[in-house]
């Protein structure tokens, strides 16, 4: 009689423990124990915060915080707000009123236009009537002085409109070169604080190429090349007896081979680069947090998260500053490339209205408005090209933080 | 090259304008042959120098770091580095220790020396204290990974 009652004793007994086991381990999850001395989320995101306040105080804005004093749009900005506001995301972008600015400007550029353009069509008018008059009763030298005298009237009003927008290429150049100067060592100091110093050193030579030697070569020899194929396109034009089209061929071919070299050679060199020294620096960062957390069970975790600290406050900062890089970049170039825009219109539309009446007027216009590309290029090629670099420094560094 | 532009442009507009009022014989021929020569040559002469004398220069501008930045990060890992090498000293060895580390601004902040100005704290003779420095050093050195001699240890009273 007592063995059943102890079997069953002893069922129970199992029964109850399996039953403890088993709620220990579905409830287990749900009770968390801190121990003394870890962080939650929030304080490490504190934590964070603090650290990049100190950092971003450390870093010498000075003399960009200068260059932004000396631009309207940009004066009463402090950069170090501005390098905050990014960080915490405020990067809002009214995209309305930016696409009714821009088209506001393109107007603007184009109201400035209207007198010239009116000139242009009293003379190609006043021509057009003396061609009709040559045939009838004006001597041919006679009426050949006048479409002499009517295409250097055109060509001096185009010209001086040309001159006030080449004044204007030239210094966007100069505006960007300042700006690579001024930018380029906070980023790649920013790079190697987070660990990117393999990549700082590779890119330290190619950006003091870009704003030294690239911007030079454009200043020195595309921009003016790009001039000389707008002044032959003129005086191309100007004398049967004077032909400059195979000269204005060559340094157009110039010109284009000058860009593409440019644009192909430095850019793909720079992202080559750009890719293998981030997966080094990555590989090298990975070791050096491995090496402090591994050997350390419990102490470690704390020791690498120090560095990681630096590291993820100055890739944050050097990607707020990247991101305000690029706004500089745009209001360094939008204008001038609007102007062209908006000049180049204007040459077509002068060229389209002029050509009923004939003569070389319209055949100038027309000319002209198609070597502008050539100026536009060269400026539209120097600003992808920071913009590229741009890009390469934020990006390639600071992907394994 | 402005001036290049410029010589082209007053050669072109005054053959133009020559050949536009000089009369249709042969002194207005030959006069007409000798702009174009003239042209011809205010393009050309100018091409062969530019090509020669290596007329642009791309230099390279230097670009530097910002070294109180890297400085700053520097100290805040140092002090960072500081505070714990006192916790673990204390939770190790019951040491009441005041630490001063050093990093470098190169590549991932290298540290560079540890300087530990220890409290005996019931730790009696040379032996003892060369013993206690050693078992220090090896503590570190697996806490951070480094060689034993970056760390100092000054045994004050």
């Amino acid at each position: 009689m007592n063995r059943p009652s102890a079997a069953k004793k002893r069922m129970l007994l199992f029964l109850l423990l399996a039953a403890l086991l088993g709620a220990l381990l579905c409830l287990g999850g749900r009770f968390k124990a801190y121990a003394e001395g870890e962080k939650t989320e929030q304080d490490a995101e504190e934590e964070l915060d603090r650290r990049i306040d100190e950092l971003i105080s450390a870093l010498d804005t000075k003399e960009l915080q200068n260059y932004l004093d000396g631009l309207s749009e940009w004066r009463g900005i402090s950069v170090k707000d501005k390098l905050k506001g990014l960080i915490t995301g405020d990067l809002s972008l009214d995209y309305p009123s930016l696409a009714e600015a821009v088209f506001g400007l393109v107007l603007d550029e184009s109201a400035v236009l209207l007198p010239a353009f009116a000139l242009i069509l009293a003379v190609s008018l006043l021509c057009g009537i003396l061609n009709s008059a040559k045939n009838a009763f004006l001597q041919s030298t006679m009426s050949d002085i006048i479409d002499f005298v009517g295409y250097l009237s055109v060509g001096a009003v185009v010209l001086s409109c040309l001159i006030s927008a080449l004044i204007r290429g030239f210094t966007a150049i100069e505006e960007m070169r300042r700006q690579m100067e001024l930018v380029y060592p906070l980023l790649l100091t920013l790079m190697a604080a987070s660990g990117g110093s393999v990549s700082a050193a590779i890119f330290r030579p190619a950006v003091a190429f870009m704003s030294g030697g690239i911007c030079e070569l454009f200043s020195a020899v595309v921009l003016p090349v790009a001039i000389v194929v707008i002044v032959l396109a003129f005086v191309g034009n100007l004398s049967d007896g004077v032909r400059t089209e195979k000269l204005g061929d060559f340094f157009k071919s110039l010109s284009k081979w000058l860009i593409g070299l440019c644009l192909g050679l430095f850019g793909l060199f720079l992202t080559v680069q750009g890719i293998a020294s981030a997966q080094y620096d990555g590989l090298s960062f990975r070791a050096i947090k491995y090496v402090v957390s591994g050997s350390v069970p419990l102490v470690g975790g704390f020791l690498s998260g120090s560095m990681d600290l630096i590291a993820a406050g100055s890739v944050l900062i050097k990607n707020a500053l990247g991101a305000f890089a690029v706004f500089l970049l745009l209001g360094a170039v939008l204008k001038p490339v609007l102007l062209f825009v908006a000049l180049q219109l204007f040459l077509r539309l002068s060229a389209a209205v002029t050509e009923p009446v004939g003569g070389k007027i319209p055949s100038l216009l027309s000319r002209l408005a198609e070597d502008l590309g050539y100026f536009i290029a060269g400026i539209l090629c120097v600003a992808f090209l920071y913009f590229l670099t741009l890009v390469l420094l934020v990006c390639s560094s600071g992907a394994f933080v | 090259m402005k001036s290049y532009i410029l010589a082209i442009a007053g050669a072109v507009i005054l053959s133009a304008a020559l050949t536009a009022i000089l009369p249709s014989g042969k002194t207005g021929k030959f006069i007409r042959g000798m702009c174009r020569l003239v042209v011809f040559s205010v393009v050309a002469a100018p091409l062969v120098s530019l090509f020669s004398e290596h007329a642009v220069k791309l230099g390279a501008a230097e670009v530097g770091y910002d070294e109180n930045y890297l400085l700053k990060c520097a100290e805040l890992l140092s002090k960072e580095d500081e505070r714990r090498i006192e916790a673990l000293l204390a939770e190790e060895f019951s040491l009441t220790a005041e630490a001063e580390a050093e990093r470098g601004t190169e590549e991932n902040f290298p540290l560079r020396k540890i300087t530990l100005k220890v409290s005996p704290n019931g730790i009696f003779g040379q032996e003892e204290h060369i013993n206690m420095a050693e078992r220090i050093g090896s503590a570190l050195s697996e806490a951070f990974g480094y060689a034993p001699e970056l760390v100092e240890v000054i045994w004050y009273d």
